[in-house]
């Protein structure tokens, strides 16, 4: 009866109107999981559309510089759209669409996930609705123009907090209101079983690339995978093909905000939030003493988000993965180290991966390499650090 | 039998809803006598969460202010507590799974049982999440109410051979869903107000009137308990 477990985390606490719907997606995801015709398909539209594989670059400079570890970078930012969100997407909007739905749906934090969902309805020819928390449509306008350009309708949230949990809260009871035609496209490994698998496998292209090129290249096994982490998409996907190498370290970043010891971070596993059940999962949360979800922060809207994925809060619990956070100042400080020594400029939910590595390589040895993943490029971020920097600048 | 089976045997009864705490502690109390004494069969607790998914604006406001104002979970027992003096109509706690979780099943169903609920509803806990608190309904007595919707569908026979108390029926197709349900057991049905006119009130034991009411708490008026009184009384009169 208890499907979707990653240890005792995960499961299926949604309400019964979802249940059915539930259900359904989880068996014809089944079906389609081991359907060679649509791997095919899915496999076209990463290489031919999205420009998969994306480059694993040797960053030679940064490398140097910091006297340590060889550095890799995945370059998930070279993807269509910007980051490892389409990779998802892709993935869900083919299946929505094979399931008969001619609807989608998607909440959207810093509006990665929403251009993605929005890019990928437009491809396939889906009604898109995007769900984004008021503070979020100001803080990221851009994306709002550009989720629209490509004819979604976004939504603007403005109950709870405004920001990506209750633009999840709202997606759902949209979603609640309205199964027949529609898919909701939840952007990351977590919710309701089969989300943090499903969105998991998406993403697993990551790792399976990356161990084929690190192998190719350096003829062995990286000392570590860094990737950043909010909900925990693009690092269970950096993560999942190196989960049987053990001697392999993965490393999850979480961002820190002003830090775990005040108020405003949205670092979970890092500051030793306690389990809960939330969103359909069971895993740790952000939350007061008497279980209110707590309003989280971090520079990065991308982390903004009061919990972490089953699969992670496990590799967590089983000492297999490490989380640790990363505060605003110091994602700031890796968002301008990669821009200035390598002429990439990395998305600030990356840089907090970044910003770890930049500590982390100087303890190993040139002997050693590790990979970060670069999950987004950073353009969508230039208007934010400009301001956090002091420097009144617009889009 | 069963306390909210007992007291929904007739057709068409009221089932009266606050959000705990909105409005403070006495506030709650006094509503829900005003309830009881103007008729309705049962009283339903919504406990202030911050991220209530099934609920809709005025009540997701309602929980807002209530825990604005410092309101928890355990102040819901004290309501229960001072209303039990008073009452003996049967209360239903509303919840999510994380507040329950975080006071811990023990001391929560155990509270429950010496404040003197009868019953919860969790949306957030369905059916197939269900062992996680069975055994401490079990236990400390008290009723799980299970939701069915149309989309249930085949399940619903799963749900209704665990189901006791009443079931509470959403969503789209109200009307065949309890026809569904009628096949199977003769277990009263609840219904939500604004899924009223989707059937005939014949077929339906309660109609949980939520929204007016909690429109009526939102106001925030010196009379409220004599609305409350009068709006539901004015329902069980035109029964």
């Amino acid at each position: 009866m208890k499907e979707g477990r990653f240890g005792e985390h995960g499961g299926q606490y949604i309400p019964e109107v979802l249940m059915d719907e539930i259900h359904k997606l989880t068996d014809f995801y089944e079906k389609v999981k081991h359907d060679d015709m649509f791997q095919q398909e899915l496999t076209t539209l990463l290489n031919e559309y999205a420009g998969r594989p994306s480059l694993l670059y040797e960053a030679k400079r940064m490398s140097e510089d910091l006297g340590g570890a060889k550095i890799y970078l995945k370059r998930e930012d070279l993807n269509h759209t910007g980051s490892h969100k389409i990779n998802n997407v892709l993935g869900q909007v083919l299946l929505a669409k094979k399931m008969g739905k001619t609807r989608v749906i998607a909440e959207t934090g810093a509006g990665q996930h929403g251009v993605a969902t929005a890019t990928a309805a437009a491809l396939m020819g889906m009604e898109c609705e995007i769900f984004m928390g008021e503070e979020d449509t100001i803080r990221q306008a851009l994306n709002v123009y550009r989720m629209e350009l490509l004819g979604a309708k976004v939504h603007a949230v403005t109950s709870g907090t405004k920001t990506l949990k209750d633009a999840v809260n709202e997606t759902m009871r949209e979603w609640a209101s309205r199964m027949e035609d529609t898919h909701y496209v939840l952007g990351s490994v977590m919710g309701p079983h089969p989300f943090p698998m499903m969105v998991r496998d998406f993403q697993a292209i990551i790792s399976k690339e990356m161990k084929a090129q690190i192998l190719e290249k350096e003829g062995k096994l990286p000392k570590a995978v860094i990737a950043c982490i909010g909900g925990g998409s693009n690092a269970i996907g950096s993560f999942y093909h190196f989960i049987e190498d053990e001697d392999v370290k993965l490393i999850g970043c979480e961002g820190a905000g002003k830090g775990v010891n005040t108020k405003l971070h949205a670092a979970t596993v890092s500051s030793n939030a306690p389990k809960g059940i939330f969103h359909g999962m069971k895993s740790y949360f952000c939350q007061d003493e008497t279980g209110q979800i707590a309003p989280v922060y971090s520079i990065s809207a991308g982390l903004d988000y009061p919990g972490v994925g089953p699969e992670h809060a496990h590799l967590h619990d089983i000492g297999r993965a490490t989380y640790v956070p990363i505060t605003d100042d110091e994602a700031v400080d890796a968002f301008h180290y990669l821009s200035k020594i390598e002429g990439i400029i990395p998305a600030i939910e990356s840089s907090h991966a970044i910003a770890y590595a930049i500590k982390y390589a100087q303890t190993l040895s040139i002997e050693d390499c590790i990979i970060v993943n670069v999950s987004g490029r950073g353009d969508k971020d230039v208007a934010a650090i400009a301001r956090y920097r002091g420097i009144d600048l617009h889009e | 039998m069963n306390k909210i089976t007992n007291a929904l045997q007739s057709k068409n009864s009221i089932v009266g809803y606050i959000t705990g705490g909105d409005g403070g502690i006495q506030a709650s109390v006094n509503h829900i006598l005003a309830l009881s004494e103007a008729g309705a069969s049962m009283v339903i607790i919504g406990v202030p969460f911050s991220d209530p998914v099934a609920e809709g604006p005025v009540i997701q406001k309602a929980s807002m202010r209530a825990l604005d104002s410092g309101i928890t979970t355990k102040d819901m027992f004290v309501i229960v507590n001072e209303v039990r003096k008073q009452s003996k109509i049967p209360l239903i706690l509303q919840t999510y799974a994380n507040p329950v979780y975080i006071y811990g099943y023990d001391a929560f169903f155990k509270q429950c049982q010496e404040s003197g609920v009868d019953g919860l509803i969790i949306p957030d806990i369905p059916f197939e999440e269900c062992d996680e608190i069975s055994l401490y309904c079990k236990q400390y007595d008290v009723t799980q109410i299970f939701m069915v919707s149309s989309s249930s569908d085949k399940r619903i026979t799963d749900i209704v051979s665990k189901a006791s108390g009443c079931l509470y029926v959403v969503g789209h197709d109200i009307s065949s869903t309890i026809q569904q349900v009628r096949e199977v057991s003769e277990i009263p049905v609840i219904i939500g107000y604004n899924d009223q006119n989707q059937v005939s009130s014949n077929h339906v034991n309660g109609i949980v009137i939520d929204t007016p009411i909690v429109e009526i708490c939102e106001k925030h008026e010196k009379d409220m308990d004599k609305q409350i009184f009068a709006y539901i009384q004015k329902r069980v009169v035109s029964k």
